[in-house]
């Protein structure tokens, strides 16, 4: 009842339409400043090689940086400003219901997100994916969002400080984005940043998606990769956070 | 009578640093039990612990006669008031007031019954629709004072509820103080105690990680070396009567001026055994300085408090 409780006090109304608002404007955006860029639509660019791979690209890049930001903000709120769980315990939600609650509430912001980014993307694109490759897409990329969720609760138990260290974190982690992928096969560099990026979970996300989508393979390894490291997260989360919220 | 909470051998420590240490005691049902200590002594530690915000390292909480620890939705009988605010700045009064009985899961017939009971009684109705960061900070007081009572808690668990207060709105605290006592378990944690103590029951003084004292006021005066200071007037032909009292082992100063005796006395109940003695028909009048309950305070957590 509590996580319930708990729940009902994030999925306001007001909540949802902002989410779904503000990942549509930014979708739009991306066609607009495209379109004034070029002076052509994006399916009908000749020049660019591989608008397939990059658009998916931007689909999980969104995703995943939106659902990594939030729950960075939300943990930074339980961590660093304490009313928050004294009003969640005065009101009998503890420790395991505040974190899976949480943990709930990021995963459905993430879902719609990627629902809204993706609709909004594929639409004004004019591209088309067959809906079997869209589900493995949906599910990699849902993956992927709740692996960063994970990756931002783990870093927000560790570094506290919510103003300098949190917008450097944010920096490095869209420079890693940026490297890992987004726009160029990382398998194009070579020495060691190719073998950081290619351990690294932002660039097995993109690598992921593209060997999905372009290359129309089964994905089992990045899958995998994805799936254990977010699970392990999880756990550890889970442990470090009780302790945290115990006080 | 029945003990609403129980404390046994309860601990608590930050960062290697004990701030309490092995309480061991009783809360009365229906009692108003008052906590005091100077600032960075566990007042708030000791309410957040009962609250079942902070967990102890040690020992256990019993509430209603069930271990807290295990039993924690035993919360849903607690209205705490921290000393951290449980509303949020960019949402109205009324906005508040309904996202905690939403968190609280309390129907909506009740909370609207409550809400309006509540704000009339703390002079909140006014100001339901003004956003709490445009409030003043009395208004923010009387709202976590609501928000502490809006699920009609059994045990109120308060600390510093003057504060912030204007004196019109501090006798509206201490008549709803009042009107509960015997029916709601109050615990109050304060440095306001000269406005507080009148409505106590009982008091405890924490020291030193521990209970320094616990106790009532009048246990408190007759426990503690505190000098006191008391003056009489006396009949002009009883005087050389009063003489005899100068060798008195408990009266460490005898001043008399003209008729007029002032005496200094060990403490107050030794004024009180030196004046019985003494025949009424030789004094005409007598007066001595109310108790300073702040002076009292000083000296019980001295090293020579208790006697």
């Amino acid at each position: 009842m509590s996580l319930v409780n708990l729940l009902k006090e994030d999925f306001t109304v007001r909540k949802i339409i902002c989410n779904v608002l503000t990942h549509a404007i930014i979708s739009f955006l991306f066609f607009l400043v495209f379109y004034l860029g070029y002076s052509t639509s994006f399916i009908n660019h000749k020049t660019m090689d591989g608008e397939l791979f990059i658009l998916p690209n931007i689909i999980v890049f969104l995703t995943v940086l939106s659902s990594f930001l939030f729950s960075l903000q939300e943990w930074d709120k339980v961590v660093n400003q304490k009313a928050y769980l004294y009003c969640y315990k005065t009101a009998g939600i503890f420790e395991t219901s505040i974190f899976w609650g949480k943990m709930l509430v990021m995963v459905f912001h993430m879902l719609i997100t990627f629902f809204v980014t993706a609709l909004v993307m594929l639409l004004f694109s004019g591209i088309s994916i067959k809906m079997s490759r869209f589900l493995y897409f949906f599910l990699f990329t849902a993956l992927s969002g709740i692996l960063f969720i994970q990756i931002a609760a783990f870093i927000k138990y560790w570094v506290k400080t919510r103003y300098f260290m949190q917008t450097n974190i944010v920096y490095i982690n869209i420079l890693l984005f940026l490297l890992s992928g987004l726009v160029l096969p990382f398998y194009l560099y070579s020495g060691p940043l190719y073998t950081v990026i290619k351990f690294l979970p932002h660039g097995i996300i993109f690598e992921g998606s593209r060997n999905l989508l372009l290359n129309h393979e089964f994905i089992w390894v990045e899958l995998l990769y994805v799936g254990i490291l977010t699970l392990a997260l999880a756990i550890t989360n889970h442990i470090l956070y009780k302790k945290e919220l115990a006080i | 009578m029945e003990a609403s909470i129980t404390l046994k051998n309860v601990s608590k420590h930050f960062k290697n640093r004990y701030i309490l240490s092995n309480l061991n005691f009783g809360i009365e049902k229906g009692s108003t039990f008052v906590v005091l200590g100077k600032n960075s002594e566990g007042k708030s530690t000791f309410l957040k612990l009962l609250a079942g915000i902070n967990k102890p390292d040690n020992g256990k909480i019993y509430i209603n006669g069930m271990d807290f620890s295990e039993n924690r939705k035993l919360v849903s009988t607690l209205g705490f008031l921290g000393d951290l605010p449980l509303y949020q700045n960019n949402l109205t009064v009324g906005d508040n007031l309904q996202k905690r009985a939403q968190i609280l899961g309390i129907a909506p017939k009740v909370y609207e019954k409550n809400k309006k009971n509540l704000a009339e009684r703390f002079h909140l109705f006014d100001f339901l629709t003004q956003k709490v960061e445009e409030c003043s900070q009395g208004i923010k007081k009387r709202l976590s004072i609501v928000l502490s009572l809006i699920n009609d808690p059994a045990i109120l668990i308060w600390d510093e509820p003057l504060a912030h207060l204007d004196f019109n709105l501090r006798q509206i605290v201490l008549s709803y103080l009042l009107e509960v006592k015997g029916e709601k378990t109050v615990v109050v944690a304060t440095n306001e105690f000269t406005e507080l103590h009148t409505i106590a029951d009982r008091w405890i003084v924490l020291h030193n990680r521990g209970v320094r004292f616990d106790g009532d006021l009048e246990k408190m005066t007759t426990q503690i070396n505190m000098p006191f200071l008391g003056q009489l007037e006396l009949k002009k032909d009883k005087i050389d009567e009063i003489e005899k009292l100068k060798h008195h082992p408990g009266i460490s100063k005898f001043e008399l001026i003209g008729n007029s005796l002032n005496l200094q006395c060990k403490n107050l109940s030794e004024f009180h055994e030196i004046i019985s003695s003494v025949s009424t028909e030789s004094i005409i009048r007598v007066s001595c300085n109310s108790l300073d309950l702040e002076k009292l305070l000083n000296q019980l957590l001295s090293d020579e408090g208790l006697a």
